[in-house]
C-alpha cells in the first residue's frame, strides 16, 4: 500500500486522473476514516470535463486527514471485441508536487479492473 | 445435428471435384468447381496493402477500419501463377504508436484529424520466390487511410451511451474499509462486464453494414534473379473502396423511434404496436450493404520463366451488394476487369458472381459462389465451395483435386447418418 505525505500547510491536493488508447472508462475515488467511506468524485471518463478534482475542499478537511485512506476504481470498457490496449495514468499532486503516480498500461478484452489504496500521511 | 448436415454439404461439394475435368474435356462451357478465391472479387482495400501488393493475398475478408497498431509476421503463401514466395510483413499505425498513450476517447471522438492519423496504417513486405521460375525478391510498401467509417464504434453515439448504460461502480456507503469495498466492487465488476460485452455485441451487429470510405496504395520494388545490381520499379497499386449501409435511412428511423419513447410511456398494447412499426423498416436497409471498389495496378510484373517478367496494367471496377445477418451473408458482385500488358493487346472481361458465405461454428465460415466470367471468346460458368477459419481459407475443391477422384470423400459423406 502507497503512502501519500501530505504537507499539511500545502495547498489542497488534487487528483488528476488520464485514460489514453481512446477507451471509454469510469472512475470513482473516495476517502476512508473510522467510520467508513465518503466518495469524492465518481464519473464517466472525460477529458478536460472532470479529469482533476480535488480530493477534499476545505483546509480544515485537510487537517483530519492523517492516517486516513485514499482509494481509488477506474474501470476501462472496451468498444470492440477482441484483444485490446490501454493506458491508465492517475497522480496526486499538492501544488506542484507529485505526491504519488499510479500508473497502469496492459491489454484487455471487454472490460478491466484496476484498484488502488494509498495511506495519508500528514507531514 | 445442423453442423453435421452442412458437413455432409462440405463433403458432396468435395466430391463434385471431378465436374472440373469433365468439363475441360467438352467443346461446351459447362459448370465446373472453381476455386472460390478467383470467384469472389476482394472489393476493399487491404489491411496490409504492401503484401497484397507483392501479388499474394492474406485471404482476409476486410472491411474498412481494422487497424494493427504494430504487427510482424512471417508468411507463406503462392503468388497467383502459382509459384510458392516465402515473406516478411510489417504492419503499424504510426500515429497510435507514437501518441495511442496519450489518445483520449474526448479527443479522439472530438476531431476528425485525429480519427483520420489513428487509422492511418503503414505495411511494409518482402517476398521471395523460391523455385527457378521466379527467384526474385520484392519490397512494397503500403499506405491505407480510412477517410470515412460510420462503424467505427468509438464515434458510434449508441455504442458509447450503451457503454455508460452498463452499470456504475458501486458506492462507499456501507463499507467500513476500502479492502472490503474492493472486493463488492469485484463483484459487481463481473456484472458490469457482462453488459458491456452485450454492448459490443450489439454494436458488431448493427455497425458491420455501416458506411465508410477508404484508400490504400502500395509502391514496389522488384529485385529480378536475387542480384542485388538489378533493382528496378515493379510497379504500384491502388484501392478505394466506398461502401454504403444505408445509414442515413437508418438513422432518421431510430429518431424517430428515440422520439416516440420520449414522448409516452408505452403500455403493452402500445409496445406491440411499435414492434409492428419498427418491422416495417425495410430488410435491406438493416441487413445489407452496397461497396464499390476500383483497384489499379500500375506495371506489375508478371513472371512467365525465368527472369522474364511480363508488365501490365490492371484495372478492376467491382460492386457488390452484401446482405444477411452475422451468421449468414450473400453476396452479389459484378465487376469489369482490364488486363493491358506491355507490347500485347489489352484483354477486357465481365464477372459476375453470387456468394453465400455460412456461419458453421465460431470463426469458421462455409463459402459457396457460382459466377460467370466473359471474355471476348470464351465464356465460364463456374461453382466453387471453400472453407474459411480465423485467418485461413482452402479452396474444396483444389482440395478435392489434391486428394483424388474425391469418389471415396462422397462415400464418406454418405456415411454420416441424416440426424443425430
Amino acid at each position: 500500500m502507497a503512502t501519500l505525505n501530505v504537507d499539511e500547510d500545502g495547498p489542497i491536493p488534487k487528483i488528476k486522473i488520464h485514460v489514453g488508447r481512446a477507451q471509454f472508462a469510469r472512475f470513482s475515488f473516495g476517502l476512508w476514516d473510522k467510520s467508513g467511506g465518503t466518495t469524492i468524485k465518481h464519473d464517466v471518463y472525460e477529458k478536460g470535463v472532470n479529469d482533476e478534482f480535488r480530493i477534499v475542499r476545505t483546509r480544515a478537511e485537510l487537517a483530519k486527514l492523517d492516517g486516513n485512506k485514499l482509494d481509488g476504481v477506474v474501470w476501462v470498457m472496451a468498444f470492440k471485441g477482441g484483444q485490446q490496449r490501454y493506458k491508465v495514468t492517475v497522480k496526486v499532486t499538492q501544488g506542484d508536487t507529485v505526491l504519488d503516480t499510479w500508473d497502469s498500461a496492459g491489454t484487455f478484452s471487454t472490460m478491466k479492473n484496476l484498484m488502488k489504496i494509498w495511506t495519508i500521511k500528514l507531514v | 445435428m445442423w453442423r453435421k448436415q452442412i458437413l455432409q454439404v462440405i463433403l458432396v461439394l468435395i466430391s463434385l471435384a471431378p465436374m472440373r475435368a469433365s468439363a475441360e474435356e467438352s467443346e461446351e462451357p459447362e459448370p465446373e468447381v472453381g476455386e472460390v478465391s478467383s470467384l469472389k472479387q476482394d472489393l476493399t482495400v487491404p489491411d496490409s496493402p504492401a503484401f497484397v501488393a507483392l501479388g499474394l493475398n492474406p485471404e482476409e475478408v476486410a472491411r474498412p477500419a481494422t487497424v494493427h497498431e504494430f504487427a510482424t509476421a512471417v508468411l507463406t503463401g503462392l503468388d497467383k501463377n502459382g509459384n510458392l514466395q516465402l515473406g516478411l510483413a510489417l504492419d503499424f499505425a504510426p500515429y497510435l504508436m507514437i501518441k495511442g498513450d496519450d489518445l483520449t476517447i474526448t479527443e479522439y471522438r472530438a476531431s476528425y484529424g485525429k480519427q483520420l492519423l489513428s487509422n492511418f496504417q503503414v505495411s511494409l513486405a518482402t517476398t521471395k520466390g523460391t523455385n527457378s521460375d521466379d527467384e526474385s525478391v520484392r519490397l512494397g510498401l503500403g499506405l491505407r487511410a480510412t477517410f470515412w467509417n460510420r462503424g467505427d464504434p468509438r464515434t458510434d453515439d449508441e455504442t458509447y451511451q450503451c457503454l455508460v448504460d452498463s452499470g456504475s461502480i458501486p458506492d462507499r456507503k456501507g463499507f467500513t474499509t476500502p479492502e472490503e469495498y474492493h472486493k463488492a466492487v469485484e463483484q459487481k465488476f463481473a456484472v458490469v462486464k457482462s453488459a458491456v460485452a452485450s454492448c459490443i455485441t450489439q454494436s458488431e451487429a448493427r455497425l458491420w453494414n455501416a458506411s465508410a470510405f477508404d484508400f490504400g496504395a502500395a509502391p514496389t520494388l522488384i529485385q529480378e534473379g536475387g542480384t542485388s545490381s538489378n533493382i528496378s520499379w515493379g510497379g504500384a497499386t491502388f484501392w478505394s473502396s466506398v461502401a454504403y449501409g444505408f445509414d442515413s435511412y437508418k438513422r432518421s428511423e431510430r429518431k424517430k423511434k428515440r422520439g416516440r419513447a420520449a414522448e409516452e410511456k408505452p403500455g403493452e398494447e402500445e409496445r406491440d404496436e411499435k414492434k409492428q412499426t419498427d418491422s416495417k423498416t425495410p430488410w435491406a436497409t438493416e441487413k445489407s450493404q452496397l461497396i464499390l471498389h476500383v483497384r489499379f495496378r500500375l506495371g506489375e510484373q508478371d513472371p512467365v520463366a525465368q527472369d522474364v517478367f511480363v508488365k501490365q496494367n490492371n484495372l478492376l471496377i467491382g460492386t457488390r451488394w452484401r446482405a444477411g445477418t452475422p451468421y449468414l451473408a450473400f453476396n452479389l458482385e459484378a465487376s469489369y476487369v482490364l488486363e493491358d500488358p506491355e507490347g500485347a493487346s489489352a484483354i477486357s472481361s465481365f464477372r459476375g458472381a453470387v456468394n453465400a458465405d455460412i456461419k458453421i461454428i465460431d470463426q469458421t465460415w462455409l463459402l459457396l459462389t457460382l459466377g460467370i466470367t466473359a471474355a471476348r471468346d470464351n465464356t465460364t460458368l463456374q461453382l466453387g465451395a471453400g472453407l474459411k477459419w480465423g485467418g485461413r481459407k482452402i479452396d474444396l475443391a483444389s482440395l478435392a483435386k489434391s486428394v483424388g477422384d474425391g469418389q471415396g470423400l462422397a462415400a464418406t459423406a454418405a456415411a454420416i447418418p441424416p440426424n443425430d
